[in-house]
């Protein structure tokens, strides 16, 4: 599997992007292996078998788009791992380990 | 407000919907070894939608099969009895609940948030080297007693919605709220009804204070479990929040970063593909 990918729904693909993973049907046979960049025709077909998201490899991101989407991930992860207003506890250790674990998994930093 | 009692529930429960007699008959025989499986795998063969669903779920990369499955009975040969008995559990389970009008209760986001702890929580017991299928179906029904409040307590429940998002607080503090029982001891109630096994009884009413004495491992896997999926956005809810980790369970996993790396990665693949199945 390639090293950076993301889930896209299908009207967010276009025809020059790169499958990251085998992409396969419901019923678990693969309709196109990974590597493959997709053309329009392929997406047209796409459609037809009822594919709603792809993964997509998004190593060719310019590293402005790259950047805007770190910054994305951060801002998400720091709203999902809020503190609730009322509490008066601070987070458990684990907690903050599993924020930091899901923070490099997000930014690429995996261990 | 309303202060409703176990008491109140329990009655309540008595007319829930039930699973189909075959799935319940394979829930009850979780803990069972000596389970006569020619007979069930005919029973199954019998339910049409559940034996697709159950073939499709089979043929996934949860198993990564060299061949196509076809039959249950083949199923059961090739990933053996228990892996399938929690899969046509899944694919019964999810289709049992019919979707209710409580205003502000998405029950999609339910299903996917059970989904992705049922995923999560295989793909841990994997990395622990322990029984993958309790996990799974002790994720998925993890928080079955929402389903339990949102048919019975409505209008309770929108109250408790309404309060959550008033105060950014957990679902869990706001039911105990409002309602004065949370989905816990729901779904402990129901699990008594439904007479799930010991193990899965433990893991339901165990999963938010995994440090109880007595309450098993599985109930700390499933609580690291729901925080992974809350924590790598599965639900798709915009408000969604993370819920505190047990330090006593994070350290009874004890996984390394590294491993937990992967579990997220195998995670993410794997709950696109099963709630594609398991949701249409």
């Amino acid at each position: 599997m390639a090293e950076n990918y993301k889930q896209l729904p299908l009207n967010q693909t276009q025809p020059g992007m790169v499958l990251s993973d085998d992409l396969l049907d419901r019923q678990g046979n693969v309709l196109l292996p990974r590597g493959v960049e997709l053309t329009a025709t392929t997406l047209a077909s796409l459609e037809r078998h009822g594919i709603e998201m792809l993964p997509i490899e998004s190593g060719a991101l310019s590293e402005v788009d790259q950047e805007a989407e770190f910054e994305h991930h951060r801002q998400r992860l720091l709203r999902l791992f809020r503190q609730p207003q009322q509490s008066a506890t601070p987070p458990t250790d684990a907690t903050c380990t599993l924020q930091q674990y899901v923070t490099n998994f997000r930014l690429g930093k995996s261990a | 407000m309303t202060i409703l009692t176990f008491d109140d529930m329990v009655t309540k429960i008595h007319d829930l919907p039930t699973l189909p007699a075959v799935v319940m008959e394979l829930l009850n025989s979780i803990d069972q070894e000596d389970v006569d499986i020619h007979i069930l795998a005919k029973k199954i063969s019998r339910d049409q939608a559940l034996t697709a669903k159950t073939l499709r779920l089979a043929n996934s990369s949860l198993y990564g099969l060299q061949v196509k499955v076809t039959t249950i009975q083949q199923a059961i040969t090739l990933l053996g009895f228990k892996s399938i008995r929690s899969l046509i559990t899944a694919a019964a389970v999810t289709g049992c609940f019919p979707e209710g009008h409580c205003h502000g209760f998405d029950h999609k986001a339910f299903w996917r948030h059970s989904i992705a702890a049922a995923t999560c929580a295989k793909v841990l017991a994997m990395h622990l080297h322990v029984n993958q299928d309790f996990a799974f179906t002790a994720g998925l029904l993890h928080d079955v007693g929402r389903l339990v409040l949102v048919t019975y307590f409505q209008k309770e429940v929108e109250k408790a919605i309404v309060y959550r998002q008033e105060n950014d607080c957990s679902m869990l503090e706001a039911e105990r709220e409002i309602l004065g029982i949370d989905h816990v001891a729901a779904g402990y109630g129901l699990a008594l009804h439904w007479n799930f096994s010991e193990t899965l009884l433990k893991a339901i009413s165990g999963h938010h204070n995994p440090e109880e004495p007595g309450i098993g491992f599985l109930a700390s896997i499933i609580h690291v479990a729901d925080a992974i999926t809350h924590a790598l956005d599965l639900s798709n809810q915009e408000d969604d929040l993370v819920p505190q980790i047990s330090d006593v369970a994070w350290a009874a996993l004890g996984l390394s970063e590294e491993i937990y790396q992967q579990v997220f990665r195998e995670t993410q693949l794997q709950f696109e593909e099963i709630s594609q199945i398991l949701l249409t």
